[in-house]
């Protein structure tokens, strides 16, 4: 605050300095470059704060002398400084700032090119769309915005890592099957990114095709999203800015139709014949349930909350002629709606760019600093009744109370003694009193590059780039918890537990380059040669322990440590450390041609080697080609009055996927030899020598092959714009799980075999309906469609099913697919459940042979977003709906919900009333006895349509003229009301449709996110 | 142009060292055998890992689920309900029916490529006094005298529980393993025939005894007699009983049992110390001639099976002993003094003597027969060291042999004896026995017999079956109020159930494997 103030005072003592000299009037107009005026844009004199708007006809006024420097600013443009001269009138022409419009740029890490001359399947987000929401990660700000990108974050847990993003349909089966990440230039090791500022990112461009992605060859198979950060330009004043919002966040409604304590103490009687018995006596040596009239126990409020988030982000950026910088610190406080869970980030970042006076040598280092905090949630989605928050708050007896537990072990125990599996809440609420786990994470991103223009047609640069990062993981389970009394053994007399692991992961790229370009006429020519090198180190140490005297005992920390004795060794800590290390190599070229930005031709060629491979399957070649027909620019388009953009483009080629166990960039090192394992011994001997792998010595590069053609539009100027694109993308030598005999000494070894394909559409298109001075109102949609189908399976049968799983794998069908037997009603004669056999005929006792290949797949067909943007004098509105369609989920939550076995043990749905008996012979659900009860799970029963659409986000907010913000002596002030996940309409019974999984058992679902933002510009 | 070029090659100089980026030795792996087995003792440790691979564990839970022995617990959740292994649902794919075949190849696997390691030691001149060669020749020809064991045991194992008629020697049996197998991965071998699998068993433990000298060797183990916790020469002999019980060699059964040394049923007290928390005394129970030692840090845990936390009456009982077998063990002696009743169901228990007259409900919270068999020990709650082959198993198979022969009043005295070493008779009390007056009765004796002796031993789905037509036996039967709730009550002696599918896996991948019939 203090600092805060003398910087004002600063600020107001150097314009009484400016008072000083002699000032005259100058007048002038801003306007476009086809001369329409600009009305409320900022006109600000440079080094000050002073400054004034244009009126409604773009005319400004202000005090200014010869030499004073104005820069102007209206957002969509780009900013634009001119100097005062002799004359009283200064008018200023805008133009489009490009990197918010169609016609801009296309960034990826080697290359950036104006629209017009992209060739290739690009889209790009720009800060405009990430900034000031209140989500802990930018994938989750990503979801619908970009056509083809499927983003299931499947889990509220602030900061979780387990959002599972796809491009263009699952192009893996056990490989990576995710975008690679590259941030300003350093590709990243993984896609965890809670300890990453949202608010910092300039840009976000997501490649799609071949043509975009070959030239990431090892990586790039499964697409590339490139990150850039944002950076000060040079001359240019310092503008200091604050983004904050400040959010509350509550659990999503489920349409489970669960009993309450009346409705289940009834149902039991009816069910059962008797009232549930089990008891527990009060303080007042009554007992607490009085079964006549039970009472509800609000068990979501003992476990939710109404979850607090705070954002702020402080950014200086500034530049002299030769040095610019941008700065910004972060700090977020998100809590998750689970009790005890949340995210708490510090983020710094700088980048210094400099250049020499003629512009030939430029430099330029980044350097960021991330911490992170998180409280996790553990055994989400897990059956753990007494480690599974979401199951025991749902599936616990509703006419349990909170206040029947204690606090203790024994009065845990006692409950449990009295209601069995129904007193899950009671175990959980003794977790949530001793248990934890902490993850700290420090993440930092270091470069620095260097590029020298030798000539105007030669530049040569190199660029080194370091992903360091350390993650300490503190889990601790009191000793006066339930979890650790209840399985300790009968002489232990300390209990309690700590686990604590510290990783280390450094990656080092480097790139080094030299360029080529040449103009003559109309035909221009770029080619350039790489060099990429990178190398991973990762190093990690852990430490479990048991027995802690709870007289010392902290939650969260490891006090009261009991040493090991003579006597047992309950206590004695055990220890791990690991090791490994990775690398890559690569060197690649790419050439470009245009003709008069009516044609294009790109070529790209890599090589690459991958630790993960040997001999001849080492080094793996990726080439793309892509071309584009620029059709406006043609003569026959020029008088074109309906046509404003419109380009053809077309691409070809392949990228590679070394990560094939999908396991990150170090593991699965040395598939391809045998191994041998030294592990626990037998008896008195302390070790054991065993066969720990078998080999596979011609494993190789998952190969994928795209095309892509595309088309870019814009009708009346532009007004009605967007883009199509159709692709079909194939992975050949996929690593998928071969059968083996047992002889072997095991059952299945991974592969390259066989092939899966991906064939889509994916439409961009947005709509001015209204583009007038004071109002634009504009629409937008993107969707699309990807077909998923497997082409060869590695046997003979044609399909893979292990036996058991709920999905399997055939020639011809996608991945995830169903597999499963076809419910056809209830027996109303005896109360069997009954299913179509293979031939169609109705079986009570289904085969293996009578499972159906359902055609349904927890991943999606169609999906995509639409929204609408409304812009109102300073007044803005935006909302966003997103969806999925023909995606199907196993409800493995309604399963329990609907099992006579869960009587007496857990709360149920009304829905199960309309079970089989011989008064009700029309029922929904099977003879509570009925003896084939267990096929039911096997069916298609519990399947769900999951498709949804969901309003993902609104905002409302207001954007305040610089006029009305003289007094405060600001140069910008923006406020906002968002909300986030408000409704969902969907099918789908459960908390959140949104998974990235096939089967759903109570997971951590992702909140409802209500908001408030504010930006102020200094 | 020549200093771009110059300059690029500088650059390149930076990153010069590329080869290091993916010639990678990551620390510690190991990729050949030679690297890791050298001398006798890493033998031992390769054979450690043998152990290890034995799923006893999962024998146990199957055949406690599968068949009759196993009643709904008070705190069941729907464990074996919801999934049907209670019920009696048995496909390509259960679960026991997979891990079995798959760790008893990998154990055979491992077998032969330790024999072939271990003849290439043999082989390997070596340096050293003649007595040091010598001794350390002996010790791998021990060594390979275990291994050859073990490869029996499992494929004695796999017929077992994959054959469909044990005494027709040309049915279908399992795949014969007996070649070194690395990752040559077409390979696919047919099953054998049961009379040729006999004989690989039998020509196993020949050639153990041979390396041996006739088994006496294994015996010694580091200078001390043979712990019952390693392979012995009584475990190969236990193997041969085994396996005659199954195709009916009566000869063979008596000849083995006869040279099976240092072992007997014991007495009601040191039955009572086989199944005791405190596991002291196992090492030289005369009961126990092979177990497996189960140590804190080995995880898994048998009771696991039934209980969660503890076996304890304030733990969590999924599952407990089914009535029909509780009132079988329950009218072996009217005090209780037949001790494999307080071995079995656990001390707390509460037992409702008018059962058949509550309602579901109440029977399930009122007549408490927890299982007590495996009660985990004082360091590991639900851990024990499991019983794999018992002595009174052998002795059994003895009796099984005279009712082979037709001598039924000789099963009578077996029967006779085995309560006896069970009972803590006081003075003046007789042991009850049954009178044995057919064939049949003495079938049927032996299988109820061994019901009680090998109650959750994971002995019954292979008795009924070798056993149950012969008994008489109507097969699996549970009491009335065991399946009340869901109905799941019998299966019949004759069902295809009693021989597992081959795995799904097996199935899929080996173009020469044919399915047992049913599945």
């Amino acid at each position: 605050m203090r600092s805060k103030f003398t910087w004002i005072l600063t600020l107001f003592f150097a314009l009484i300095v400016q008072a000083g000299f002699a000032q005259k009037q100058v007048t002038g107009v801003v306007k476009t470059p086809e001369g329409d005026p600009i009305p409320g844009a900022t006109v600000l004199l440079v080094g000050t704060n002073q400054g004034t708007d244009t009126d409604e006809e773009g005319k400004y006024t202000l005090n200014l002398k010869k030499g004073d420097r104005i820069q102007v600013v209206y957002e969509g443009f780009k900013p634009s400084t001119v100097t005062v001269s002799d004359s009283s009138v200064l008018n200023v022409t805008l133009v489009v700032d490009e990197s918010t419009e169609l016609d801009g740029i296309v960034v990826d890490t080697y290359r950036t090119v104006s629209k017009p001359k992209n060739s290739n399947a690009v889209s790009t987000v720009t800060s405009k769309t990430i900034e000031g929401r209140p989500n802990a990660s930018f994938i989750q700000t990503l979801q619908g915005q970009v056509p083809g990108l499927n983003i299931s974050t499947g889990s509220g847990q602030p900061g979780d890592n387990n959002t599972t993003v796809i491009l263009r349909g699952l192009g893996s089966i056990n490989g990576n099957v995710e975008p690679l990440y590259v941030i300003d230039g350093v590709p990243m090791s993984s896609d965890r990114f809670r300890s990453l500022n949202p608010n910092d990112i300039d840009r976000i461009d997501v490649l799609k095709d071949a043509g975009a992605t070959a030239i990431y060859g090892n990586r790039g198979a499964n697409g590339v999203i490139v990150i850039t950060t944002k950076r000060a330009s040079f001359d240019s004043s310092l503008q200091v800015k604050y983004v904050g919002t400040t959010g509350m966040s509550f659990l999503q409604d489920n349409q489970y139709n669960l009993m309450n304590a009346k409705q289940y103490v009834d149902f039991h009687r009816k069910f059962r014949g008797t009232p549930p018995a089990g008891n527990i006596v009060g303080p007042d040596g009554k007992n607490m349930i009085d079964y006549r009239n039970p009472k509800d126990g609000n068990w979501v409020d003992v476990f939710f909350r109404d979850a607090i988030a705070q954002n702020h982000t402080l950014s200086f950026s500034s530049g002299s002629k030769n040095l610019n910088n941008y700065t910004s610190i972060g700090y977020s406080d998100i809590e998750g709606v689970l009790k005890t869970t949340g995210l708490k980030r510090f983020n710094f970042r700088t980048n210094l760019n400099g250049k020499s006076d003629n512009g030939k040598l430029t430099y330029g280092t980044t350097v960021s600093a991330n911490f992170s905090k998180s409280d996790m949630a553990t055994s989400a989605g897990t059956a753990g009744l007494n480690q599974n928050y979401f199951l025991g708050a749902f599936q616990g007896l509703p006419y349990l109370r909170p206040e029947m537990y204690t606090g203790t072990y024994e009065s845990a125990m006692a409950n449990l003694n009295a209601f069995g599996n129904g007193a899950m809440p009671m175990l959980l609420m003794d977790k949530m009193r001793t248990h934890g786990l902490k993850q700290d994470e420090f993440k930092s991103i270091v470069n620095g590059s260097l590029n020298y223009a030798i000539d105007s047609n030669w530049s040569m640069g190199t660029n080194l780039g370091v992903d360091y990062q350390t993650i300490n993981q503190f889990s601790f389970n009191g000793p006066s918890s339930f979890n650790s009394r209840y399985f300790a053994a009968d002489d232990q007399e300390w209990f309690g537990s700590i686990g604590n692991v510290d990783e280390r992961r450094m990656i080092l790229t480097s790139n080094s380059n030299i360029k080529w370009n040449k103009t003559f006429g109309k035909h221009s020519v770029n080619a350039g040669a790489y060099i990429e090198y990178l190398k991973a180190h990762f190093k990690s140490s852990g430490i479990n322990k048991e027995g802690f005297d709870p007289n010392f005992w902290e939650n969260g920390k490891a006090t009261g440590w009991i040493g090991d004795s003579d006597k047992n060794d309950y206590y004695a800590p055990s220890a791990s450390v690991g090791e490994q290390t990775a690398g890559m190599f690569s060197y690649f070229g790419l050439a470009s041609y245009d003709y008069d930005t009516r044609y294009g031709l790109d070529v790209t060629l890599r090589r690459d080697a991958s630790f993960r491979f040997i001999d001849e399957n080492r080094w793996g070649t990726f080439w793309s080609v892509s071309g584009r027909w620029n059709l406006i620019n043609e003569k026959f388009m020029a008088d074109s009055k309906v046509f404003s953009d419109f380009k053809l483009r077309a691409s070809h080629g392949t990228a590679g996927n070394q990560d094939i166990t999908g396991s990150g960039i170090f593991g699965s090192a040395y598939l391809y030899s045998t191994l041998y394992s030294s592990g626990r011994g037998y008896a008195d001997e302390a070790n054991a020598y065993s066969l720990g792998q078998l080999p596979k010595r011609d494993l190789r590069w998952e190969e994928i092959t795209t095309t892509n053609i595309g088309l870019d539009y814009g009708f009346f100027n532009n007004r009605l714009r967007g883009n199509i694109d159709v692709y079909r993308k194939q992975t050949d030598d996929l690593y998928q799980s071969i059968p083996l005999s047992a002889i072997n000494g095991t059952t299945a070894i991974n592969g390259n075999f066989g092939s899966i394909r991906n064939e889509g559409v994916e439409l961009l298109i947005a709509g001015d309906i209204v583009r007038k001075k004071d109002l634009t109102i504009t629409l937008n949609a993107n969707g699309s469609y990807n077909k998923n189908q497997v082409l060869n399976i590695p046997n003979e049968e044609g399909f893979i099913w292990s036996g058991s799983s709920l999905t399997a794998m055939r020639e011809g069908g996608r991945l995830g697919e169903f597999y499963l037997y076809e419910f056809a009603g209830i027996n109303p004669q005896n109360g069997e459940t009954q299913y179509y056999d293979k031939n169609g005929a109705i079986t009570e006792n289904p085969t293996d042979e009578d499972r159906k290949w359902l055609g349904k797949s927890s991943l999606p067909v169609y999906q995509g977003s639409f929204g609408i943007d409304v812009n109102y004098k300073g007044f803005f509105a935006q909302a966003n709906f997103t969806f999925a369609k023909d995606i199907w989920r196993y409800d493995n939550d309604y399963f329990f919900f609907t099992q006579p076995s869960s009587v007496g043990n857990a709360n149920m749905t009304n829905d199960y009333l309309d079970y089989w008996s011989t008064s009700n012979r029309d029922a929904t659900f099977p003879n509570p006895n009925a003896n084939n009860l267990y096929h039911l799970n096997d069916s298609d029963f519990y399947l769900q349509d999951a498709s949804y659409i969901r309003m993902r986000f609104v905002t409302v907010g207001y954007n305040f003229k610089k006029s009305d913000l003289a007094f405060m002596k600001l140069s910008g002030l923006r406020v906002y009301g968002q909300a986030e996940n408000l409704v969902t309409w969907t099918k789908w019974r459960g908390w959140d449709a949104e998974s990235n999984r096939g089967v759903d058992l109570s997971q951590y679902p992702t909140p409802r996110t209500v908001s408030f933002g504010v930006e102020v510009q200094f | 142009m020549k200093n771009k070029f110059f300059t690029f090659a500088a650059l390149l100089a930076l990153t010069v060292s590329c080869q290091d980026a993916y010639e990678i030795e990551q620390p510690g792996y190991r990729t050949e055998d030679s690297q890791i087995f050298n001398s006798s003792t890493d033998i031992a440790r390769g054979i450690n890992a043998l152990y290890n691979q034995i799923p006893a564990e999962s024998e146990i839970n199957f055949v406690s689920y599968f068949t009759d022995e196993l009643g709904v617990g008070r705190d069941n959740g729907g464990q074996g309900i919801n999934d049907g292994s209670y019920r009696f649902f048995m496909n390509p794919g259960n679960g026991f029916a997979g891990s079995l075949w798959n760790n008893m190849y990998n154990v055979i696997n491992r077998s032969n490529r330790l024999i072939h390691r271990i003849d290439e030691l043999l082989a390997k001149p070596k340096t050293g006094t003649d007595a040091e060669i010598k001794a350390e020749n002996d010790a791998l020809n021990v060594a390979k005298a275990r291994v050859y064991i073990f490869r029996a045991y499992a494929h004695m194992k796999l017929f077992s529980y994959y054959t469909t008629d044990y005494k027709n020697g040309s049915a279908l049996s399992v795949i014969k393993f007996d070649f070194y197998h690395t990752d040559d991965y077409t390979r696919y071998e047919k099953r054998a025939t049961v009379s040729e699998i006999v004989s690989f068993i039998e020509d196993d433990i020949e050639t153990a005894f041979s390396l041996s000298n006739g088994g006496a060797a294994l015996d010694i183990k580091e200078g001390s007699t043979s712990n019952n916790n390693f392979i012995s020469k009584n475990v190969a002999h236990a193997i041969l009983i085994k396996l005659y019980a199954m195709t009916e060699n009566p000869q063979g059964i008596l000849d083995n049992l006869a040279s099976i040394s240092g072992k007997n049923m014991g007495t009601a007290i040191s039955f009572s110390e086989l199944f005791a928390k405190a596991e002291t005394g196992l090492e030289t129970n005369p009961d126990l001639v092979w177990r497996l030692v189960r140590l804190p840090n080995d995880g898994g845990g048998v009771a696991g099976a039934w209980w969660a936390g503890a076996v304890a009456a304030n733990r969590t009982a999924y599952m407990e002993i089914g009535r029909s077998l509780f009132n079988e063990i329950n009218s072996l002696h009217p005090q209780k003094r037949d001790y494999r009743y307080d071995a079995t169901v656990l001390g707390e228990s509460v037992i409702a003597a008018n059962y058949q007259s509550l309602n579901a409900d109440r029977y399930r919270a009122e007549d408490l027969l927890f299982i007590g068999k495996y009660k985990g020990t004082t360091e590991v709650p639900l851990q024990s060291d499991i019983k794999l082959i018992r002595y009174t198993d052998l002795y059994l198979a003895k009796a099984e042999a005279h009712a082979m022969k037709g001598e039924y009043k000789e099963v009578e005295n077996i029967i006779k004896e085995v309560r006896t070493a069970r009972s803590f008779l006081l003075d003046g009390e007789v042991v009850n026995f049954p009178t044995i007056s057919s064939v049949r009765e003495a079938w049927e004796a032996i299988l109820k017999e061994r019901r009680v002796e090998f109650a959750f031993e994971g002995a019954r789905y292979l008795d009924m079956k070798r056993l149950g037509v012969k008994a008489g036996s109507p097969g699996f039967v549970r009491d009335p109020k065991d399946c009340e709730l869901n109905d799941a009550c019998s299966l019949p002696v004759t069902t295809f159930k009693l021989t597992l599918p081959i795995p799904r896996s097996e199935m899929l991948s080996n173009p020469n494997m044919v399915q047992n019939p049913g599945y």
